[in-house]
This record gives structure tokens, C-alpha cells and sequence, in this order.
């Protein structure tokens, strides 16, 4: 017999295919004929197109195509173009920026981090232009901006780490490479030279937002699904027309921890939990090696860090001494 | 009393899964229940046993305050109270709260007629604590191996954990986790702003339903999954990243003790490419 | 009927019975707590990988010892290093370098033919090299090695190029305007192996100090750039993996440049680093001006210089780490103390009192 499940649809049902509402500020209309996924229905909407693809849009995927294309070719050049090393390497690849000894110089040689930047103009590019897709498509429909301001904060930890943080240190050595082991060896080598990153304010403002989102996350949605049933999803209805779905997840959380949003408020606390993420990231990113160079140090300053006692046997500095015979003995003196 | 407006015919006896109707009403806003009187005691015995071992310990400096675990050659067995035995009770306590706390929620749910889908993701949460502070700990045979109860204490805890394994973003399931946290977090901005763009789509312009939230998302990324797709999406997302946390942790010491680099030997000798270490 | 309850049991169970039997549980966990409690400054036992551990058997058995207490000097030709030997103790220690660095080409690895006294082979220069760094190490490295010294067995292990050297690598050829690429080691077949190099020329060849943090809170000028620390970094992870430790056996991560937060294992990592700088930049560098003619005249150039494992065209000279005489343990299972006792020639004067081990390097 079939049941309502919360989890995954059961019965899934197709109605005629939706075209989207008009546009309410002109452009060309929308593309791509409507298919449906059974796969997709069972845990989503069945329907995927049509989609807008204006100029915007096309010049977004052009940049982000020409990026994507040099950072692939230069990896699979540094493989001599041999597709199984190229497999085989593929996560420990990378494109880097610039030696240190370029500066800011924005035309390095190719070889030596060139690459690198023109991968990394095209990125940007492609990013903001579809930052401005995000922020048209809103207008079109006559909808509230608020993604892309949230995209804008993503942006910002983007810019930070590639753009204003190298800039503001003189030199593009310092920002992230392409590449995946490689951006995780910069985030360890990152924290290593500015004194454990975990000192870092805003840094534990960042976490704590993200493990915050993670949690809001889980708690929303299992609200939404237990009221489903309901009609609990239909969360633009319950904002004008509170219905008991609405009325049960706010007491829900009343009586579970003594205050409750509402369906509209609930949004907003979601909302700034996860724009405050790379917002105070991008921050604290920024702050690192320009305001402060060792965050522990900065810790230790401001009485955060707790006191250990030291090691017995120890010297509490190595004895000068002992330290020259050493280096007289490297140095064959 | 502290009723919303339409709180009143919510309020029924019944659903509760211990202690049938002795403590099956409300304190001002909040739900008692049995679970709520032990939720209470072990909260409250937990925190007043964490400014105990901040006024035993150096110092009152909030960022500071520091309840360690007892020494790894301790073992399993119990601690003297000012050697990590606070640290052991201070952890029953914590266990006690949560899941009592879980148990609470279920019992409002069954009171509202809800799934229980919140107390289950909670319970994620507890299994995460619980892989930290227990089940590793049990594993590796010292309590000892907890986290200590302190702000900055537990992220020198974090850093050295970490660094025991040379590298610590090699860790799969870390790997795992970190990308579940970040697609969480932007799956979040996006559901959030989507709800808060439809409801409030500037001066004088009418609100948005259905059909428009689906545009957005067919309009510039091709797909929208839709209202129920989209917390079914979040709850997985967040239970995985929570899950995956778990299972990071777990699996270094009691199963991988080397470099988490070296794990990956296994990648670069796969038959298909193995080069035999020949230079 | 619900589908749903029964999958996810099933599911459950088979995730639970996967978790319990499929991985290779490493159980129980040997650890030993080298810090204050809280910050969990651990160390777990070596469990090390297959390769170090097949270094890691005894010595072979010492030769039998004759007596004959006349000089080496006398008794033998052409004695430069061993003069404080008696003729006795030559010969045995002899016969033990032969079973402890080339136990299959035996004497005439260094010898040629029947005579001796030739310094025919570039071997046997070779060989006095490394008997003038052992004497200068057991001397003068006591910072160290300590009371229990080294022998040609610690690094060796029954092969005349040990196990585990670095060698400089050239970068990647590469094309005219491509990126310059990461100098991974793409034929090793380990991880380990697989990491670049680069930062051993800069901290075990060169005498560059190991700045990587700042030691005030706010900017003071120090410039260390992100690939300075990286190849520190890299350095740090080849310590730790071949002495089979991991990083807070010597550092407590919060402050790794501290001190006075460090633990004592540091202070005797610390004088190793410079330890093998000495034996990289005083005995080997020099050493590798004769290598092309080692590899000339050997036998089989190819078994004789470079290890099984890393056969194929290689440019730069081979150099020490701290594997090559650790093998995956803090402390070697090389049985020195006991060789040590057994053979007092491996323990020279020490530099006050013989004229410097590299005054002697170019000559056979």
C-alpha cells in the first residue's frame, strides 16, 4: 500500500512541464527542453531544464572554460601529456603562482606563475560574472537579492586568498595553487608559518560558524521533515498562512530549548550562519602575516593561551655553546 | 504563561516514553518531562563541576580554563578526582545531558505527532562526541586520549592529534567530512537565501511561491530540487559531515598510527601504474 | 509492507560486520603519553613500513679474534686510518666490515686481487672515507649518538650503498612555457618516496637555519615564504616517518619554534639535523667527486652504486637522512653499543686530538 515517506518519494508525480514564470525585466527567454528523472524524483524534483543561458551567463562559462583548460594542460604538460601518469598524479598535480622573487610583477615569466595568474584572472572573471548572473536572475523574477549577497561573502574568502591578501604581502607567492593535495599542503604550510592558525580569532569565529551551519542545517531540516506530512515543506505558504505545520516546529523547538523562530525568521538564522562563514574566514585570512605574524604569540598576548609545564630535562633554550661546536663542526671549522 | 498564541490546544497530556504522566507538563516555555529532570541534573551537575576544576585548576581566564583527562598510563580505570577523575565525571555528565536531551525531543515529537528526525540528526552528534571521548578512548585503552575541557585546551588537543599523523588533511574520511561541512554550509546559503529572496522580493513587489523558487534554480544552475528535495539534501549532507567526523577519528590510532600521507601507498601501487620503486 | 526498516537494518549490519573484519584493525594500540595530559602529546609504538623493517634483523655473527698484538702498522702495509690498532684487531675489524657492508663481493670489493696494499680501487678510498667518518662520529658526535655510537652496520646493513639515501634530483624536464611543476619522485613507489626532496639540499646539505615562525605576535620583517616552509615541512615529515615518530615526539604544535614547550627528544633531533649535515657536506659531498669513478670500475656498476629500488639514470650523488641509519625507530636497532665494545677501532680520538677528518679527504 503506498505510504508517504519522508525520506524519499514514493509516488512521484508528473504534472506538464513547468516553462518558469515570465520574466519580469526583459532578456531572452529560456532554453533547453524539459526531461524528467525518475532517479532524480525520488529524492528531489523530477524535472531539470529549461535554464537561462543569457550573455552573461555564456561569457561566465567561457572564462571559467579558458580557466579550467590552462590549469588542466599546464598538469598535463608537467606529465610530459601522458595520460595514464596524468591519471596516476592527477590529485598531487598543480599550478602555482609566482616565486617570491617576482613580487607583485603581473607578467611573470609563463614558467614561473604566469600560467598561474592568467588561470587565476580567468577564475575571477568567470566568478564575477556569475555572481552578476545570480543577481540578474533574482531581478528577472522579481525576488529578493539575498543569494548572491551570501555568493558575495564566498566571494570574498575567494578574492582574500587569491588577490587582496598576496597584494596587501607584497608578493603572489602567497596565494593558494591550483591543485588538490597541493591547496591542502598551502593550508598546513599556511598555519605552520603564522603560528597555528588555530589561535586565530576569527579563524574560531569561522568554525564556529560552520559547525553552527552544519547544525542549523540538520535541525531545520529534520524540523521540515517531520512536519511534512503537513505540509510542512511548502515553506513560502507557511510564511503568509502559518498553517500547524508551521505552528508544531515552532513548539517543537519552544519546548525543547525555550524560544523559536518562525518560518521566515528560521531563514535568517541559516542565512547569517552561512554568509559569517567566509565572511570572518576572509577576515582572519586578511589579518594573517599583515596585522599579526604569529598567532599563538597574538594569543599568548591577549591571555588566551593556556600554560602547560614544560618537559623536565629540558633546556628551556638550547646553550649558545653548544649550539656553535655544533655548527663549527658542519661548517669544518 | 509563556504561550504563543496558538500554543494552548498543543498542549495534551501524552507521548512520553518514561514516567507515563509524572512529569508531563511545562515550565514556562519548556517541556519537563523525565528526560528533562535528567537532562537538568546532569547539565547542571556537568557545569558546576567545570567551575569545580576551574577553581582547582591555575587560573579563571575563561580562554584558559582547562579540565585535562587523567594520564594515558592510567589506563581504563578510574582517576583520582584532581588527576582526570573530574574529567571522567564531567564526560558521564555530558552523556547523560545529551541523551537525555534526545529522549526529551522524541517525546515532544510524539506530543506534536512529528517524525523524529531531529532527535536521530542529534544523535549523530552524540555518536561524534562519543567516538572522541569514548569508543576511541576505549580502543586505544586510556581515557587519557580524550579531549580536555577547556577553549583554547581542546585546540592544542586538536593540533597535536593532528600532527600525530604528520599531515592530517590526508585522512579520507577527513577528506569526506570537510567536503560534507562545506557543501552543507553553501547548500544552506543558497536554501536560506532562496526562502528569505521569495519572501521578500523588495518594496512593493508580491511575494513569491512555488513556482518562482523553482525558476531560480532552473534558470541559472538547471536544476531545482525543490522544497522537500532540498532538506532531504541538507539532512544528509549535515548527518554525513557529522558521521564522517566520526569515522576520521576513529580510524587514526586504532587502525592507521603512521603519517596519514602514507596511507595513500596502496593509490601510487596499483598495478595499473606501479612504476616497482624504480627511479 | 515498509521496505524502508529491513534495507537500513541490512545495511547497517553488513556497514558493521565491513568495519569490524575488512580493515586491518591495528589493535591493541601501543601509545605512550610524552607531554602534560590534556594536549595529547603522544606517541604511538613503531609499527614502520615493510621496507625499514627488513633492515632491522641483527648483525652477522663477529669474526673470530686472533691474537696478534703487533701495530697494524707493522704487521700490514699502506695503514693510514686504523693506526691505533693492533694487528689483531685490524684483521677482525676488517673481516667485519666485509660481512656488515659487502657480505657478497667480499674482499675484493675494496681489494684489488690478491694485493692488499693497493689503492687500486676507488672502493677502498672510498672505504677510508667512511672509517674516518665513523671514528669522527663515535668521537665528536657524542651529542648524538651518545654512549652508544655508530658502526658501519647502522647505516650499511649487509649493503655496500645503504638503503636509504637521498639523492638530488634534477627538476622534471619540461617544456619552454609550461608551468614549472612540484619535483615529485614519480617512480616511488611509496608515498614516502614519492615526496619532493628539494627541502633536504636546503636543510641537510646547506647550513640554513630552520626559521619557519615568527618569534613575536606581530609582523617584525622576517620574510619565510610558503615554499621556504613547505620544504621544511617536508624535511620534518621525512624525520618523523624514518624515525618512525610522529611530530610531537620533539614539538608541541601550538608552538613549534618554542622551547620551552618542546619536549627533550628535540634537543637530540636537533643535533642530528646538524650531524647529518656534517656527514653530507664534509664526507659525502666530497666523496661524490669520486663516484663517477666508483662507478667505472666496479664490477657491476649498476648492483654496486645505487640501491635495487633505485636503479635507472641518476645525476645527483647519494646523501644521508635520518633513515639511513634509523630505519623506521628512534632509536636504531643497530646493536652499536655492543659492535662498539667488540671493535674500539671504530671510536677515533676525536677532533682536538687528530688533525680534522676533512684535512684527509682527498687523499686515497
Amino acid at each position: 500500500m503506498p505510504q508517504f515517506h519522508t525520506l524519499w518519494t514514493h509516488i512521484e508525480l508528473r504534472g506538464p512541464d513547468e516553462a518558469g514564470p515570465p520574466l519580469q525585466i526583459g532578456s531572452p527567454g529560456r532554453i533547453g527542453k524539459p526531461f524528467h528523472s525518475q532517479w532524480l524524483g525520488r529524492i528531489g524534483e523530477m524535472q531539470v531544464l529549461p535554464t537561462h543561458l543569457g550573455p552573461t551567463g555564456v561569457a561566465s562559462l567561457l572564462c571559467g572554460f579558458i580557466a579550467i583548460e590552462i590549469i588542466g594542460l599546464n598538469m598535463l604538460a608537467s606529465v610530459d601529456w601522458n595520460p595514464v601518469r596524468f591519471i596516476r598524479l592527477l590529485p598531487f598535480l598543480s599550478l602555482d603562482p609566482p616565486p617570491a622573487k617576482y613580487g607583485l610583477n603581473p607578467f611573470p615569466p609563463l614558467r614561473e606563475g604566469g600560467w598561474w595568474l592568467m588561470a587565476g584572472f580567468f577564475l575571477t572573471a568567470a566568478i564575477l560574472l556569475w555572481w552578476v548572473k545570480m543577481y540578474r536572475r533574482a531581478r528577472a523574477l522579481g525576488m529578493g537579492t539575498h543569494i548572491p549577497w551570501c555568493f558575495a561573502s564566498a566571494i570574498w574568502l575567494y578574492l582574500v586568498l587569491g588577490f587582496i591578501r598576496p597584494i596587501a604581502m607584497g608578493s603572489w607567492s602567497e596565494a593558494v595553487p591550483f591543485g588538490v593535495i597541493p591547496h591542502l599542503n598551502w593550508t598546513a604550510t599556511f598555519s605552520v608559518r603564522y603560528g597555528n592558525i588555530f589561535y586565530n580569532p576569527f579563524h574560531m569565529l569561522s568554525i564556529s560558524f560552520l559547525y553552527g551551519s552544519t547544525m542549523l542545517f540538520a535541525m531545520h531540516a529534520g524540523t521540515i521533515l517531520a512536519v511534512t506530512p503537513l505540509g510542512g515543506e511548502r515553506e513560502t505558504h507557511q510564511i503568509t498562512d502559518r498553517g500547524t505545520a508551521a505552528e508544531r516546529a515552532a513548539l517543537f523547538w519552544r519546548w525543547t530549548m525555550g524560544f523559536n523562530s518562525n518560518y521566515e525568521s528560521i531563514h535568517r538564522w541559516l542565512y547569517w550562519f552561512a554568509t559569517l562563514v567566509t565572511l570572518t574566514g576572509g577576515i582572519g585570512i586578511l589579518a594573517t602575516g599583515t596585522l599579526v605574524d604569529n598567532w599563538y604569540l597574538w594569543g599568548v598576548k591577549n591571555g588566551l593561551a593556556p600554560q602547560y609545564r614544560p618537559a623536565p630535562d629540558l633546556p628551556a633554550a638550547p646553550p649558545a655553546q653548544a649550539l656553535k661546536t655544533m655548527q663549527d663542526k658542519v661548517l669544518g671549522r | 504563561m509563556a504561550m504563543l498564541s496558538f500554543e494552548r490546544k498543543y498542549r495534551i497530556a501524552g507521548g512520553t516514553l518514561v514516567g507515563g504522566s509524572l512529569f508531563d507538563f511545562w515550565v514556562g516555555p519548556f517541556y519537563v518531562g523525565f528526560f528533562g529532570v535528567t537532562a537538568a541534573f546532569f547539565a547542571l551537575l556537568g557545569t558546576l563541576l567545570i567551575v569545580y576544576g576551574a577553581a582547582i585548576g591555575p587560573t579563571w581566564a575563561l580562554f584558559q580554563i582547562s579540565i585535562d583527562p587523567p594520564p594515558i598510563a592510567h589506563g581504563l580505570a578510574f582517576a583520582p578526582l584532581k588527576q582526570g577523575g573530574l574529567w571522567q565525571i564531567i564526560t558521564v555528565c555530558a552523556l547523560g545531558a545529551f541523551v537525555s536531551w534526545a529522549l526529551r525531543q522524541v517525546e515532544i515529537c510524539r506530543k506534536l505527532g512529528m517524525g523524529y528526525h531531529v532527535p536521530v540528526a542529534f544523535s549523530f552528534a552524540i555518536l561524534a562526541y562519543a567516538s572522541l571521548n569514548v569508543v576511541r578512548p576505549i580502543l586505544l585503552g586510556a581515557w587519557g586520549y580524550g579531549f580536555p575541557y577547556g577553549i583554547m585546551s581542546h585546540l592544542d588537543w586538536v593540533s597535536n592529534v593532528g600532527y600525530q599523523h604528520l599531515h592530517f588533511h590526508y585522512n579520507p574520511a577527513h577528506m569526506i567530512a570537510v567536503t560534507c561541512f562545506f557543501t552543507t554550509t553553501f547548500a544552506l546559503g543558497l536554501h536560506a537565501g532562496e526562502i528569505l529572496a521569495a519572501a521578500n522580493p523588495g518594496k512593493g513587489k508580491p511575494v513569491k511561491y512555488d513556482e518562482y523558487e523553482s525558476a531560480y534554480f532552473r534558470d541559472t544552475i538547471m536544476y531545482s530540487i525543490g522544497e522537500i528535495g532540498i532538506h532531504r539534501l541538507g539532512y544528509f549532507l549535515a548527518l554525513n559531515a557529522g558521521l564522517w567526523s566520526a569515522v576520521c577519528i576513529i580510524i587514526s590510532g586504532p587502525f592507521w598510527t603512521q603519517g596519514w600521507p602514507y596511507w595513500w601507498d596502496w593509490y601510487l601501487n596499483l598495478p595499473v601504474w606501479s612504476t616497482g620503486g624504480k627511479i | 509492507m515498509r521496505i524502508g526498516p529491513p534495507i537500513l537494518a541490512v545495511g547497517l549490519v553488513c556497514a558493521g560486520l565491513f568495519t569490524l573484519f575488512v580493515p586491518t584493525w591495528n589493535l591493541p594500540t601501543q601509545g605512550t603519553q610524552t607531554g602534560p595530559n590534556g594536549p595529547s602529546l603522544v606517541q604511538y609504538a613503531p609499527t614502520g613500513s615493510p621496507l625499514f623493517q627488513t633492515r632491522n634483523g641483527p648483525p652477522p655473527a663477529n669474526p673470530p679474534l686472533i691474537e696478534d698484538t703487533r701495530p697494524a702498522t707493522e704487521a700490514y702495509k699502506n695503514v693510514t686510518v686504523l693506526t691505533d690498532l693492533n694487528a689483531g684487531e685490524f684483521m677482525r675489524l676488517q673481516q667485519a666490515i666485509t660481512n656488515w657492508v659487502a657480505p657478497q663481493q667480499g674482499c675484493d670489493f675494496c681489494h684489488a686481487g690478491g694485493d692488499f696494499a693497493s689503492d687500486a680501487k676507488p672502493t677502498k678510498a672510498a672505504a677510508r672515507d667512511m672509517l674516518k667518518m665513523v671514528r669522527h662520529l663515535n668521537a665528536d658526535w657524542t651529542e648524538h649518538v651518545g654512549g652508544a655510537g655508530v658502526t658501519c652496520w647502522s647505516c650499511h646493513r649487509g649493503q655496500p650503498v645503504p638503503a636509504e639515501i637521498w639523492f638530488s634530483r634534477p627538476p622534471h624536464p619540461q617544456g619552454a612555457h609550461m608551468d614549472k611543476p612540484e619535483n615529485w619522485n614519480e617512480s616511488g613507489d611509496s608515498v614516502r618516496q614519492f615526496f619532493p626532496n628539494a627541502g633536504y639540499e636546503l636543510y641537510l646539505l646547506q647550513d640554513t637555519p630552520g626559521l619557519a615562525q615568527s618569534y613575536t605576535a606581530l609582523p617584525n620583517g622576517q620574510v619565510a615564504d610558503q615554499v621556504v616552509v613547505k620544504r621544511l615541512y617536508e624535511v620534518m615529515m621525512q624525520m618523523s616517518a624514518g624515525m618512525g615518530v610522529n611530530c610531537t615526539y620533539c614539538h608541541n604544535s601550538r608552538a613549534f619554534y618554542d622551547w620551552g614547550q618542546s619536549l627533550p627528544a628535540r634537543w637530540t633531533g636537533y643535533s642530528g639535523i646538524q650531524m647529518v649535515r656534517d656527514i653530507n657536506r664534509n664526507v659525502l659531498l666530497p666523496l661524490a667527486v669520486r663516484m663517477p669513478q666508483i662507478r667505472e670500475t666496479a664490477d657491476d656498476p649498476h648492483t654496486i652504486v645505487l640501491p635495487d629500488r633505485m636503479r635507472g639514470p641518476q645525476e645527483g650523488n647519494g646523501f644521508v637522512l635520518c633513515a639511513t641509519c634509523h630505519y623506521g625507530l628512534p632509536k636504531p636497532a643497530d646493536h652499536a653499543q655492543e659492535l662498539l665494545t667488540v671493535f674500539p677501532g671504530l671510536k677515533g680520538p676525536g677532533r682536538e686530538h687528530a688533525a680534522s677528518a676533512t684535512d684527509q679527504g682527498g687523499q686515497p
